[in-house]
């Protein structure tokens, strides 16, 4: 019980740094901010069974005077970077699996599927999602030549000398 | 109200730490502390008595969290909007929890439950003590308005607006340190009667139900127009079960007197 109780509070250590450098990854670092302390109280508790049996076996009880040690500052760490790291995961968990967000944000949430992004302009792919339905041009002033592209399709060169689709009543 | 403590950097990764889950942390280990202490003076199993505290602190977190569930899910009426949108701690979840997880693992450890917690009592409002300034220093908790004597302004407080305020964290702490010694000051002439968890229990039923009344966050759930909160609700039933445990150990307290008297 004594090294068991030793290999948890390690753990725990290691869980615990785990979180801190995967705070931004979803899911790994919830698990890992909030895992430590829940290994670190199993160290603990693995740790009294060990000093109990080994006073009533007349063992010493080194191995589980340590591992006790070990997994309550072990504890109280990781309790406390699980308030921060695990909370800070969770948001960005949360942030990487709502539908709802601009892809923006979801940019930096790691390895959550995201949807595919759109395109740049110039390769003339077409993107994946719909395009929205084009916005009604500006009223301008009459006179002015019409805006080149401001229907949404192409600008279709205009013969010389003829006034434009846009501007004919 | 200061609630980073410090900030970790190591390489680039720089990470802040909070003041509230320090010394939340402090406040359990000192309580596996005092508590393998007392043990040890009484002559317990003292290994025991710390994988029990184990347990107890387990299940205190996961009776904490599970509250806040069942209290969120009553207010918003989406039994799992407590796990999705507003996950946290409610704090009389945990001796509820933590005196459930106690209660199942003590056979199975080998200790009297009632005896260990006998012991453990009184460093749990020392423990809660500690956790009370983190949540002063965390913001969380924080008074109703009031411009007299002691009260404070949150200065930077992200919601709170900076207007002077009861310091309720601190009002329960002192309160807590207070029952804390008049716990430990209590002779433990039987002890696994009970009588020390139920002074705990009424205790600190009253002393819940007092600072609730100067609180001023109505996040934590009110009820009936803002009258009663929902930890006012629970110290009833914690009130009732303390009292309940405090004369089982004075019939206790009674047998075994006139067990004496008659022996000859």
């Amino acid at each position: 019980m004594g090294p068991g109780s030793i290999v948890l509070g390690i753990t725990a250590f290691a869980m615990m740094l785990g979180g801190i450098l995967f705070t931004l990854v979803p899911v790994l670092g919830s698990v890992l901010s909030f895992g430590a302390p829940a290994v670190s109280l199993a160290g603990l508790i693995v740790g009294g069974i060990g000093y109990s049996q080994a006073r009533r076996e007349m063992e010493s009880a080194g191995a589980p005077v340590a591992g006790m040690v070990l997994s309550g500052v072990a504890f109280l760490m990781s309790f406390a970077f699980a308030l921060v790291c695990g909370t800070c995961n969770a948001f960005v968990t949360a942030v990487g699996t709502s539908s709802d967000l601009s892809p923006f944000l979801q940019v930096d949430t790691g390895s959550m599927p995201m949807p595919a992004p759109l395109p740049p302009p110039s390769s003339g792919a077409v993107p994946v999602a719909p395009a929205p339905p084009p916005l009604p041009p500006p009223p301008r002033a009459p006179g002015l030549p019409p805006a080149a592209g401001s229907s949404g399709l192409p600008p279709a060169p205009a013969p010389s000398g003829l006034p434009s689709a846009a501007t004919t009543p | 109200m200061h609630p980073i403590l410090t900030v970790l950097e190591v390489g680039d990764v720089v990470r802040p730490i909070g003041t509230y889950g320090v010394l939340i942390a402090l406040g359990i280990v000192l309580c596996t502390v005092l508590t393998a202490r007392a043990a040890a003076r009484a002559r317990e199993d003292v290994g025991a008595a710390v994988a029990s505290v184990g347990f107890v602190v387990a299940g205190g977190l996961a009776g904490a969290f599970l509250l806040n569930v069942i209290v969120e899910g009553f207010a918003t009426g989406d039994p799992l909007y407590g796990v999705r949108e507003s996950p946290g701690l409610v704090f009389y979840g945990g001796p509820i929890g933590g005196f459930v997880a106690g209660a199942l693992t003590a056979r199975p450890l080998g200790v009297p439950f009632l005896k260990l917690a006998d012991l453990m009592v009184p460093a749990l409002p020392a423990a809660h003590a500690v956790g009370r300034l983190g949540c002063f220093f965390g913001g969380c908790c924080y008074g109703a308005r009031y411009d007299g004597p002691l009260s404070v302004v949150y200065a930077n407080h992200p919601f709170v607006a900076p207007l002077a305020r009861h310091p309720a964290p601190l009002y329960e702490a002192a309160l807590l340190l207070l029952l804390a010694f008049a716990l430990a000051l209590t002779p433990v002439r039987r002890a696994g009667s009970g009588a020390r968890l139920g002074l705990y229990a009424t205790g600190y039923a009253i002393i819940r139900a007092l600072t609730e009344t100067v609180r001023g966050d109505a996040v934590r759930g009110v009820w009936f127009g803002g009258a009663v909160s929902t930890s006012q609700l629970l110290s009833v039933g914690v009130f009732a079960f303390g009292v309940v445990l405090l004369r089982r150990a004075a019939r206790a307290g009674d047998a075994a007197g006139a067990a004496r008297a008659a022996a000859p």
